[in-house]
């Protein structure tokens, strides 16, 4: 079964204070089959500047990274450890960063459906949300001129 | 665990790699198509851009992979100039070759049945003598 569209989200938390604050959320994004977490894993900066990484299922029983051990279903380790170095590039230094990787598994059955349908994707691009914005706001300008 | 995530390829660096093709695709998929909506120019020209960066990021990887091997050369240089020239291989290696071959025929000869182990060992003892 090929694989939607996959992003990489590198979550920072200064300070070090890892927070599972954003796990609900993720829960019910993956519950209803929005998204599947298919990697991941925790990046420490010391004052060094030394980074290290753990998995979330060796953080000695933490209670937020076991709820996002569960919620993996990881297909493998897609983040290499030049990976983790490029990503915690601009971590300051006491600091974690989650980085997740996760399917828009909601993308399948809409690819699947524009294939039966005898269509091709001719293009498929993300534009970031205050690209959308800035054009909005100068649209609006114009209709008020 | 983390040695499972070493000492290979990762999701960001293949992205790296491959953004040069990706890049390079979208480019010339865009230059056949002439009638294009600005908004639409802009997204090429992002994409020109990234391009640009990607060729950037992959002449800097060519430079160092460059220096890499001329590294490696320089290093053979010194150690070919360091150590004695190696002694005349061919002349030494013929004998050995055709020993080779004829334990060989005299293995095939013992598997055929046409020599006895005691022929066949008596044989082998002849040739290594």
């Amino acid at each position: 079964m090929a694989l939607g569209p996959i992003e990489v989200l590198v979550i920072s938390f200064p300070g070090n204070q890892f927070s599972g604050e954003i796990i609900p959320e993720l829960e019910r994004l993956v519950d209803n089959d929005t998204i599947s977490i298919i990697d991941g894993l925790l990046v420490r900066k010391d004052a060094d500047g030394e980074i290290t990484f753990v998995e979330f299922d060796e953080m000695g029983g933490n209670p937020d990274a076991d709820a996002l051990a569960n919620l993996m279903n990881q297909l493998d380790s897609l983040i290499s450890d030049e990976d983790v170095m490029e990503l915690a590039d601009g971590l300051e230094p006491n600091s974690s960063e989650a980085i997740l990787v996760f399917e828009h598994t909601w993308a399948k059955p809409l690819r699947d459906a524009i294939i039966n349908s005898g269509g091709v994707l001719a293009n498929d691009f993300r534009v970031p949300g205050l690209v959308v914005e800035e054009l909005l706001a100068e649209l609006a300008e114009l209709a008020d001129d | 665990m983390p040695g499972r995530r070493r000492g290979r390829r990762g999701l960001v660096g293949t992205m790296a790699t491959t953004a040069v093709v990706v890049g390079t695709a979208s480019a010339v998929s865009g230059h056949s198509q002439n009638k294009q909506a600005a908004a639409q120019a802009d997204a090429q020209q992002d994409l020109a851009q990234q391009q640009q960066m990607a060729d950037m990021q992959a002449q800097l990887d060519q430079q160092a992979q460059q220096a890499a091997i001329d590294a490696a050369v320089a290093q053979q240089l010194a150690a070919a100039q360091a150590s004695p020239p190696p002694p005349p291989a061919p002349a030494a290696a013929a004998p050995t070759d055709s020993l080779m071959d004829e334990l060989g025929k005299l293995a095939d000869l013992k598997a055929a049945g046409v020599l006895t182990d005691e022929e066949f060992a008596a044989a082998k003892a002849k040739l290594l003598a």
